[in-house]
């Protein structure tokens, strides 16, 4: 059985792939300190499991309910003492890194196009995936680091990772009309659900072997919650459920096969919610100012569930 | 997460609801009802000269903010006796600071071991978190300002606060604590309370579910048998892991933990926002209505604001 300790990691015997993830981490790091300018300063430290928690406190609970495997965590400076903060996290896979770069960045963000995938950039972050990696940078030197500098290093960490990675296949289920553009989140379990829709029970049961994705529209302005579920009949048990918790009346839009409800949820911004299972999906919307509208939005997420997009477009994201 | 705006309107209609979903009985009502007689009493102390950026504190106006907040508390003019109000001869005090992540300002530590060595308690310790041996500079001005106040280095104890805590195998009967706020992923905002899960003798991820939801059992079980005097360091505000979000250069003073952090977190909600769609005051409320670890009835809190 490993045993693994944090900092100085010191195995007592280690599963040769945790010892193969953590080679290519250093690999990947290294390249950090190659940047003119840029030298390692500290570390890498790295955490498995819960002693993410050692590292990072409950903010931990995130990348954790995202599949992360791996966090290294480096330190950069320049010589006139200017620090960076990395986090590459080995996600595991390529839908997992995504996820968890988009429980982080926002809408709101800038986002710089010469990534592979769009880097999020906001105070003192910036924030990419590729392949199966996240890798979020941080500094306070907000006012003094240049930012040319700044991206210099997220690129150089950039390229050395390999493998461009894909989008979580759940989202070309999303309808694409009206989607707010990088408001996209994916996740699997209910501390990243709790950041978007929070209920103080585990209603829509996702845990680690549910797909979820979130994410915003507007005109009208809508939320969204989509969940895969590993077979038909939990969706239906939890639509069930979602109907009886919240009340909701039967809806004839959208038709059947189709299974919906509408009905108002006075505790949440926007009073209108409606809910529609087909097959392993559940969908959840909520947000809408009236039940004609979120019936509309419903049948727009029914035609989509039937005919996704083939791809996830990149300038959505 | 874009954190949502909760306004202080929402804020007292949700922890109405959670309040009265959980056990009938105590809101937050702010609205004109029936007038209930002050149970406990926070008193919070701004000052716009104390500082602003990370690297100018202006200490003199810090001591200010701290003698008037503990004054005020106390109803005594005298600062000595004032301190003397919360700690006794016989004290064994634990003088318990932020940990990481928003560490404190170094001098706000120092001013209260100041205080609290005014008051002559039998000891006193420095419990630092752990974590912040992650920062020596952090810890290298802590020693630097105690030197400079005549306190000795030594009574920092880095070996108390860990994860899991300790303090359940010492003799400490107040402790003295010096918390910070910020937009945090699991409880919404991190405050007193949450502060209390993480000197828990268990670790504090036990705590964490459903917005930390059962944070109250730690203050509830673990140290119902000390006195509490809080000094909520919101000098700054932080944003999760990334450090300041917003200078709100206030202290706030308390001797009920759920109290003074019910009170620090409308201060925080009139800048800054919760984490996403999580409810900071769901944890506060439970502490009170289902763990009665403090009052968190708005109506039962008296609040002096005051300004120097």
């Amino acid at each position: 059985m490993a045993l693994l300790m944090l900092g100085g990691w010191a195995w007592a015997q280690e599963p040769a792939s945790l010892r193969q993830v953590q080679g290519e981490m250093e690999r990947i790091l290294a390249a950090g300190g190659k940047v003119p300018g840029w030298r390692l300063k500290e570390g890498p430290r790295f955490f498995v499991g819960d002693k993410i928690f050692d590292y990072m406190d409950g903010a931990g609970e995130i990348p954790k309910a995202c599949g992360f495997r791996m966090l290294g965590v480096a330190e950069f400076v320049q010589a006139q003492g200017l620090g960076v903060t990395v986090e590459l996290y080995d996600m595991g896979t390529d839908a997992n890194a995504f996820g968890l770069y988009s429980m982080r960045r926002e809408p709101s963000h800038t986002f710089v196009a010469s990534f592979t995938h769009p880097a999020s950039q906001s105070q003192g972050q910036i924030i990419f995936w590729k392949g199966r990696y996240t890798v979020i940078l941080f500094t306070e030197e907000t006012k003094r680091l240049k930012k040319e500098e700044f991206l210099q290093l997220a690129l150089a960490l950039e390229q050395s990772i390999p493998s461009p990675g894909a989008y979580p296949d759940l989202l070309r289920y999303l309808p694409q009309q009206g989607y707010v553009p990088h408001s996209a989140k994916f996740f699997h379990g209910k501390f990243a659900l709790d950041t978007v829709w929070f209920q103080k029970e585990n209603l829509l049961q996702v845990g680690p072997q549910t797909d979820v994705v979130f994410a915003q529209y507007r005109s009208p302005t809508l939320r969204l919650l989509l969940v895969r579920y590993p077979d038909p009949q939990t969706a239906v048990r939890v639509f069930a459920a979602g109907q009886k918790r919240f009340g909701l009346g039967k809806s004839a839009a959208p038709s059947p096969p189709f299974v919906a409800a509408v009905g108002k949820q006075p505790d949440k911004l926007g009073p209108f919610l409606g809910m529609v299972a087909w097959r392993n999906f559940l969908g959840l919307l909520w947000g809408a100012a009236s039940a004609s509208e979120v019936e509309t939005a419903l049948k727009r997420l029914a035609q989509s569930l039937q005919k996704p997009v083939p791809a996830w477009r990149r300038e959505l994201d | 997460m874009a954190s949502s705006k909760l306004s202080r309107r929402e804020f007292l209609r949700r922890a109405a609801q959670v309040g009265s979903g959980a056990v009938l009985g105590r809101t937050l009502l702010d609205a004109p009802g029936e007038a209930q007689e002050p149970a406990t009493k926070v008193v919070i102390v701004t000052c716009d000269e104390v500082m602003s950026d990370e690297r100018s504190v202006n200490m003199d106006a810090l001591r200010r903010m701290m003698e008037r907040g503990i004054t005020e508390l106390a109803g005594k003019r005298d600062v000595k006796a004032a301190w003397q109000t919360f700690i006794r001869p016989s004290d064994q005090v634990a003088l318990v600071d932020s940990g990481t992540w928003l560490l404190n300002v170094p001098q706000v530590v120092v001013e209260a071991a100041r205080g609290i060595h005014l008051a002559s308690p039998q000891g006193m310790k420095l419990t630092y978190c752990a974590l912040d041996e992650r920062h020596p500079q952090w810890l290298q001005a802590v020693r630097e300002g105690l030197r400079r106040a005549t306190l000795p280095p030594e009574i920092m104890d880095g070996t108390v606060y860990t994860i899991p805590a300790r303090f359940h195998t010492q003799p400490f009967t107040l402790i003295v604590m010096t918390p910070t706020l910020k937009s945090h992923t699991i409880a919404g905002v991190s405050g007193v309370v949450k502060h209390y899960a993480t000197m828990s003798k268990v670790h504090v991820q036990n705590y964490h579910p459903n917005a930390m939801e059962t944070a109250g059992a730690a203050l509830a079980n673990e140290f119902r048998h000390v006195r509490h005097l809080i000094i909520v360091d919101a000098l700054r505000f932080g944003y999760t892991t990334k450090g300041p979000q917003f200078y709100q250069k206030s202290l706030i003073f308390g001797t009920d933990p759920v109290a003074t952090d019910v009170v620090a977190l409308e201060v925080f909600l009139r800048n800054c926002r919760t984490y996403g769609d999580i409810p900071p005051d769901r944890h506060r409320i439970l502490a009170d209505t289902r763990y009665k670890a403090g009052i968190s009835d708005r109506r039962r809190i008296e609040v002096k604001e005051v300004k120097v």
